[in-house]
């Protein structure tokens, strides 16, 4: 059995201590500029990792992070698996408050203008995302992998929206409650649940070994969320008042959702499917849940992006090297192929439902904000050998400038108008 | 001036014309003395409709109900016609403008019927009138004194409220309720990496401000509201839902919401939201507002 040695173990204490203060005080930094504080907490990985600290300092970077620095060496495996069940922890947990996030009453609700927004602001990315890959496939090819499943994932990469900054963005506008600001998030709901489905079953593809067929594989995710989306979320949300009123709380609530969440997890894991899917369906079906309190809602978030979410995007630039994999050329291909295709897609989607020019171009540049979720996608594509760390690292200056972007131009449209 | 015409501009108040649909069930006279107090009280034309076939015997056994509860036959009309319940009720109250239609129901559903649906909500959920659903009619009705009205953020909450202060003063009612759900998905994700406990409270604040000045702006509009006992609320939770919890607390005697955006089907049930919420499990008297194309 590896153990965490006396040694292993400060390493490992130091590590995450430094990576939580670090990213603290650059999220809070950040804060001060009105950026999310994701942004700060990728910056402090890539100041502590090897494309700031590793290259002005290598003694100091190999002191702080031996098993990054020397992943060959036996002694720092045990750490290195430390760090990796914590980060793929803290990835199950951010994708369960992903999940939180979408409401298909919601999407419902908002009917046809919401499910035609989705379809084309889905379907054009993918197109663009499939045969951008095709036409230069020596930037997006991490080896000699199959060039349209990469295409197909660069696709995925292209249409998924991030949920939270935009909503975050239409609040402050004061947008969110009008028939724009919902069409937008029913099908950024909609587009983060299909989006997540695909890639699941991109990745169950390409993995091979011992994993089960693929169509077992598809049945049994279709039955696991079939069921925890109909009768799971009413028997939760039928249990949930006695939960909350005998339970202790909030620690007794807490402890079962995550509970749930490693359980569907591991389900969709143990079907050859990847683990946040299934932490993914989970969160949707507790989300969905009318009489989960508010307050319950706003402790997980604050626990998980304050204290689980700062590991995962600070490890991003410990592990890699931004310097080095910094493809200009690449970068520019993908902004473009993204912003082009998400803002068409969802404007063709929004003006095929009679919504105005500007209120469909409106639709398309807020669906084109991206986030976490992108990188999380990446991050796992790069683990499972589908992408390199420069398609990586162009995906993470993509969501930065989409974030960066999305506001004033979402303001310049509403100021036209 | 055609039906449809008559039926467009019409505004869901005042109740001309009320409608009881009768089903000769344990339940049914206290429906019917529930619909004739109305009628009186707004001096409505009655009209008592049996699906399927009356007898003689049946339909004396109506008048009877009926004159008991002091409703001249002049004022009333007994339509019975055979076809399937739900389009035939709905085809009935098209044909004769009804205003309001009223409907003993359970106050739960089973599992079955609450996904099959059971006739009482198939008419809530695509009526063109007003519905009123009962799940606890009196044998000696009251009058609705406190009365709750849904001020959610929508373009047909204006006549709502206004059917809300019309029957408040017609009744007589002690207090109204105007209660505005305010629901901000995605609001403790949007604010939770980036925001102090102080600035989301600010935000929250902000929020609740806003939606009582809606309130304060819609009512000023309406006539008739001085005369009433208004207590404006704002409650947060999903629409349906968390008036559902506000009324069972509360326990209005009638609590009055708008008709739903578009006919509700099956998957409204399995991904409940707003109406659906209410139907689940009637908190008490629920008078779903239609506002016929305005």
């Amino acid at each position: 059995m590896v153990k965490l040695g006396h040694h292993d173990m400060i390493v490992f204490l130091l590590v995450l201590g430094l990576i939580m203060i670090i990213a603290r005080l650059f999220a809070e930094l950040f804060k001060q500029f009105k950026l999310p504080s994701v942004l700060g907490e990728i910056i402090a990985g890539v100041i502590l990792g090897p494309s700031v600290l590793g290259y002005f300092s290598p003694e100091s970077f190999e002191y702080l992070f031996p098993f990054i620095a020397h992943p060959e060496f036996t002694s720092t495996i045990p750490v290195q698996y430390a760090m990796d069940s914590m980060i793929n922890i803290s990835v199950i947990m951010l994708i369960f408050v992903a999940g939180m996030e979408v409401q298909l009453p919601l999407v419902i609700e908002q009917g046809k203008v919401a499910l035609s927004t989705t379809f084309f602001s889905m379907l054009i990315p993918i197109i663009f995302g499939y045969f951008g890959v095709q036409l230069f496939p020596d930037l997006f090819m991490a080896s000699n992998g199959d060039v349209s499943v990469v295409g197909l994932f660069i696709g995925v990469v292209l249409c998924i929206t991030a949920l939270p900054v935009i909503a975050r963005i239409l609040m402050d506008m004061n947008l969110f409650k009008s028939r724009i600001g919902m069409t937008i998030i029913a099908s950024a709901m909609l587009t983060d649940l299909l989006g997540w489905l695909i890639f699941s079953v991109l990745l169950s593809a390409i993995d091979d070994g011992d994993r089960m067929s693929l169509s077992y594989t598809l049945v049994s995710i279709v039955l696991f969320g079939g069921f925890m989306l109909t009768i799971g979320t009413r028997l939760i949300d039928k249990s949930l008042p006695w939960v909350q009123t005998k339970f202790s709380w909030p620690g007794g609530v807490l402890a079962l959702l995550f509970g749930f969440c490693f359980l569907g997890a591991a389900f969709t894991e143990s079907i050859g499917i990847h683990s946040i899917l299934g932490a993914f369906i989970v969160g949707i079906t507790f989300g969905d849940c009318a009489n989960l309190r508010d307050r319950t809602r706003e402790i997980i978030h604050q626990f998980v992006t304050n204290v689980f979410a700062p590991i995962f995007f600070v490890s991003i630039g410990l592990y890699v090297n931004f310097v080095d994999n910094f493809n200009l050329v690449l970068i520019l291909i993908l902004l473009f192929l993204a912003y082009s295709s998400k803002i068409l897609g969802s404007y063709i989607g929004a003006r095929i439902c009679k919504l105005d020019t500007k209120s469909a171009l409106a639709i398309g540049v807020s669906l084109n904000t991206r986030g976490v979720l992108e990188i999380i996608l990446g991050s796992i594509a790069m683990t499972a050998g589908l992408i390199n760390e420069e398609v990586f690292v162009a995906i993470v200056v993509l969501v930065v400038v989409s974030i960066i972007t999305t506001a004033p131009m979402l303001k310049s449209i509403f100021n036209k108008q | 001036m055609n039906l449809a015409e008559q039926l467009r501009g019409r505004l869901p108040y005042p109740f001309e014309t009320i409608a009881v649909a009768i089903t000769f069930s344990p339940r049914y006279k206290v429906v019917v003395k529930e619909a004739a107090r109305m009628a009186r009280l707004y001096r409505s034309k009655l009209i008592l409709i049996h699906i399927g076939t009356l007898d003689e015997q049946q339909k004396q056994r109506m008048i009877r109900c009926v004159k008991e509860c002091h409703i001249k036959e002049k004022y009333f009309t007994i339509i019975s016609k055979k076809g399937a319940v739900v389009n035939t009720i709905l085809k009935i109250c098209k044909q004769n403008v009804v205003d309001l239609l009223i409907l003993g129901a359970h106050k739960k559903e089973s599992v079955l019927e609450h996904y099959v649906g059971s006739v009482a909500r198939k008419i809530s959920r695509k009526a063109k009138c007003s519905v009123l659903l009962m799940p606890n009619p009196k044998d000696r009705p009251k009058t609705f004194n406190k009365i709750a009205v849904s001020a959610v953020d929508l373009p047909k909450t204006p006549l709502t409220m206004t059917t809300a202060v019309y029957i408040a003063n017609q009744e007589d009612s002690d207090v109204l309720h105007v209660v505005s759900e305010e629901y901000i998905p995605m609001f403790e994700s949007a604010y939770a990496d980036c925001s102090t406990d102080v600035e989301l409270d600010n935000r929250k604040a902000e929020f609740v401000e806003q939606c009582k000045r809606r309130m304060r702006k819609l009512l000023d509009e309406i006539p008739g509201v001085s005369a009433i006992n208004i207590k404006k609320r704002v409650i947060f939770g999903k629409p349906g839902h968390s008036i559902h919890v506000f009324a069972k607390s509360c326990k209005p005697d009638l609590l009055l919401v708008n008709s739903p955006k578009k006919h509700l089907g099956l998957l409204d049930r399995l991904f409940p939201h707003d109406l659906e919420h209410l139907l689940k499990d009637l908190p008490c008297n629920l008078l779903i507002v239609h506002s016929r194309g305005f």
